[in-house]
């Protein structure tokens, strides 16, 4: 059980506090609720570059980093499909740096040019060591191209191409920044040995005066329903022959979510797992093997990733893991079974709540879906889940209509040699 | 009225707090270090031997035979080890690197005699049986050939070869081929020479209670697990190259990988924190001079940073980047142009000011929180040192000033004692 207390401002911008006396440290964590799929098709991976930018500067602040260097403070952010969250940590005495720094950094950007040149450089190396330059690197992007016809889920927050980054302008970054960063767009967190009308208090003093903006309300399309199957294969310069299974799946806050979470576990979440025991162990089909859910706020993908083992065919290892998805559709899963990866949900909450930046950012990610008490329920919504309902949705998330498979071979041998 | 032009005042940073561990010994003589402290039910116990890469015959033997602990021992099989893990939401890490290997439990407390009597098993009765152990070393083959595509995996072995010579434990030589060399009866030898009692620490770490202390006597103690071995040493000497520029070719690379550095003094020099604050001006934090310079003024890379890596017996100082094939060349124009710089200027007051305060901070945050602390602890007692190396380390930072900094970057980063290796394509 996390407890907090939440205040919201006139400017809208929602304010929570959780204490956490068993740290010397405060998190200060900033989610705004603008991620890549409210991004321009043509202008794609803006939400992480933009992210690259809040720290170039600020209207008040020219450098972000080196005054809170100076209090012994520390700081990141990321960027996923549906949010873009910044958070600091600092040693509690200097908790007011925190608010000074991201209050005016939403309150106006500098808007440099030399950041943004900078910064692009910055992003590209990154689109480089991440999805380009790794073994397997691209099968994000085009898994989810694959999957998704429409939704904006259908392009990586990197971007979908580099010339999308290159030929950002100033004019874009201004354009996003008054369109997406608004107190009325954002949740604060502060958790740590805080008192907290003191928090409420400095959050009053630095946010208070930010004016409140017009953010359009977020109207995405939806992604069609799937009606026939779908496959892509690709041939690329990596050791091993890959296979990536995807389904669409229920959103976030939907009422399958979390039974599929459970699916996903069952197959796949620890070593007693039963595509790991079969599969990898037993009939030494894959090296690896992982069955996961994307975890969007929107319908996402639940994905089977894995990788052959030298000399098996792709048909057989990928007809061995449909053995295993029509399992889960034809028998119930036993009692002890489901217990499992209720209990391993169940611990792995406790271990989330030991770290008070941890808590910071889940309740910030809570509250933009909508209530930051959410946290406090996922112990009730897993244990209400039984074998039927695991069955159920089984039966509707594994067909053929509802699935895209990326064959991803490895080139052979004589063209490489060319 | 709040004025944002001028941050808020700095106040002194909360003062470094160490709980002291109770130290006690199990009726076999195994030590016991117990970090008493947390909010939640659980416990994280390490159980360290002296069994890393050190000790090992041959390449991944002292590797291997950590990580395949769990794949069955004489009263259970691979399937009930995993079971009575994953049913309890709890989880066994096996860890090993050069001098240690460590199995590592993270439990809720109302499972402790459930978890440790299966962890006792794996660490007294480990089998290796052949089924399992293959399909585990196929799986191994498939990670080190996804590693050895990476450029960056490719600089970091040719690095550690050249810095401590190709048969030295620290150096990573591992090859494809010696998987095929593995077999259950090495593993079964080297695992029965190094996992015993008195080749065994213990740490204890979060709110633990009486029968918490008592399940780790009734599994690990000399009921269960009488002495029958001793402890063995051996001895490597450090061989590095003579050579100082590699290359290692990666066909059809985007970006290259860099690492650069030299073998330092390590902690029981005198000059051993100066050197760290030294490393944290030129790249170990965000501000520091690399990533100002060669990412954030250039754009030439996402991330580059320097670091210190004390082992026990070598020290060793680094520069790693990945870099835009076009732009490596300029890349390391930039890295010599700031290690001259370190040797021939001092460090402005200011900037020495902000890399004090973000060590400092740094420092309070290995403290944060028991299984931080935990890890903090667990850094000294493997080599035998108290937290006065951590005081020692706060009064360096607190003290040392830009004179001294130049005179430890004259006498250890001077450009022409560092080795470069890089690894790319032949373009960059």
């Amino acid at each position: 059980m996390i407890q907090f207390e939440k205040r919201i401002l006139d400017n809208g911008l929602r304010v929570i506090v959780h204490v956490d006396e068993t740290t010397p440290m405060v998190a200060v964590n900033v989610a705004y609720d603008v991620g890549s799929r409210d991004e321009d098709p043509e202008k794609t991976g803006f939400a992480h570059l933009f992210e690259h930018l809040m720290f170039g500067g600020s209207k008040h602040i020219p450098n972000y980093d080196t005054p809170l260097q100076k209090v012994g403070g520390d700081n990141n952010a990321y960027t996923t499909n549906d949010l873009t969250n910044y958070y600091l940590t600092v040693p509690a005495a200097n908790i007011e740096t925190g608010f000074w720094l991201e209050s005016d950094r939403m309150l106006e950007l500098a808007f440099s040019k030399k950041s943004l040149d900078v910064q692009r450089n910055v992003v590209i190396e990154e689109f480089k060591q991440r999805y380009l330059n790794q073994p397997y690197g691209d099968v994000y992007p085009l898994a989810r191209d694959l999957a998704y016809t429409l939704h904006p889920y259908r392009w990586p927050t990197i971007g979908k191409e580099i010339s999308h980054i290159e030929n950002a302008t100033l004019a874009d970054v201004k354009a996003f920044f008054y369109r997406h960063y608004a107190p009325n767009n954002a949740v604060l967190t502060v958790t740590g040995p805080v008192n907290p009308d003191e928090v409420f208090r400095l959050a009053e003093n630095w946010f208070g005066p930010i004016p409140r903006r017009d953010v359009p309300l977020r109207n995405l399309p939806v992604e069609p329903v799937q009606t026939a199957f779908r496959s892509k294969v690709v041939e690329r310069d990596v050791p091993f022959d890959a296979l990536y299974i995807s389904f669409h799946m229920d959103e976030k806050l939907g009422p399958d979510f979390v039974t599929t979470d459970l699916i996903s576990d069952v197959l796949s979440n620890g070593q007693s797992s039963r595509l790991y025991r079969k599969l990898v162990i037993e009939q030494r089909l894959f090296g690896e093997l992982d069955a996961y859910i994307s975890g969007d706020v929107d319908p996402g993908l639940f994905t089977i990733a894995g990788k052959l083992i030298e000399g098996v065919s792709m048909e057989l290892a990928e007809a061995a893991v449909w053995n295993e998805l029509y399992a889960m559709q034809q028998s119930l899963v036993e009692e002890r079974e489901l217990q499992k990866v209720i209990n391993k949900v169940e611990a792995n909450l406790v271990y989330s709540e030991i770290n008070y930046l941890n808590k910071a950012m889940a309740l910030a990610a809570f509250e933009l879906l909508g209530d930051a008490n959410l946290i406090n329920r996922q112990n009730e919504w897993y244990r209400a889940v039984t074998p039927a309902r695991l069955q159920e949705v089984a039966v509707r998330l594994f067909t053929r209509e509802n699935c895209s498979t990326l064959y991803y071979f490895k080139k052979k041998e004589n063209d490489q040699s060319k | 009225m709040i004025n944002r032009n001028n941050p808020p005042e700095v106040k002194q940073n909360s003062q470094l707090h160490f709980i002291e561990p109770e130290v006690w010994k199990l009726s076999n003589g195994i030590p016991v270090w117990g970090l008493n402290a947390g909010s939640q039910e659980l416990v994280k116990i390490d159980l360290i031997f002296e069994a890393g890469t050190w000790y090992q015959p041959m390449n991944l033997v002292a590797g291997l035979c950590n990580a395949f602990l769990n794949q069955g021992t004489s009263k259970y099989s691979a399937q009930e080890i995993a079971e009575a893990f994953d049913y309890r939401g709890a989880y066994l890490q096996l860890s090993a690197d050069q001098h240690f290997a460590s199995v590592s439990v993270l439990v809720l407390n109302k499972y402790i005699d459930e978890v440790l009597e299966v962890t006792a098993s794996v660490v007294q009765h480990a089998i290796f049986p052949d089924r399992e152990i293959n399909a585990q070393i196929g799986k191994k083959k498939q990670q080190f050939m996804i590693e050895n595509n990476k450029v960056k995996t490719l600089a970091q072995k040719k690095f550690s070869q050249v810095l401590f010579g190709m048969n030295h434990p620290y150096s990573n030589s591992n090859q494809f081929s010696d998987y095929d060399r593995i077999n259950s009866e090495q593993l079964t030898t080297f695992y029965q020479s190094f996992y015993h009692p008195s080749n065994c620490m213990v740490l204890l770490a979060g709110k633990y209670n009486g029968t918490v202390v008592a399940a780790l006597e009734q599994y690990f103690g000399a009921s269960a697990w009488p002495v029958n071995r001793k402890k063995l040493s051996f001895q490597h000497h450090l061989n590095p190259s003579t050579e100082r520029n590699f290359f290692v070719e990666k066909k059809d690379g985007l970006q290259s990988a860099i690492r650069m550095g030299m073998i330092v003094p390590n902690r029981e020099h005198p000059d051993f924190h100066g050197l760290n604050v030294l490393s944290t001006v030129l790249g170990g934090y965000f501000g520091s001079r690399l990533m100002t310079n060669i990412r954030e003024d250039k754009g030439y890379t996402y991330g580059i940073g320097s670091a210190i890596y004390s082992m026990p017996k070598a020290a060793y100082f680094t520069i790693s980047t990945e870099v835009g094939n076009d732009v490596t060349r300029a890349a390391l124009h930039e890295i010599y142009a700031e290690l001259d710089h370190l040797c021939n200027d001092l460090v402005p007051e200011e900037e020495l000011q902000v890399v004090k305060n973000y060590m400092m901070g740094e420092l309070l945050r290995s403290f944060d929180g028991v299984f931080a602390m935990s890890a903090s602890l667990r850094n000294l007692i493997e080599v035998g040192l108290g937290y006065d190396h951590y005081r020692d380390l706060a009064n360096t930072i607190t003290h040392i000033n830009a004179e001294r900094l130049r005179e430890l970057a004259q006498k250890y980063l001077r450009k022409e004692s560092i080795y470069e290796v890089i690894a790319g394509n032949e373009t960059c």
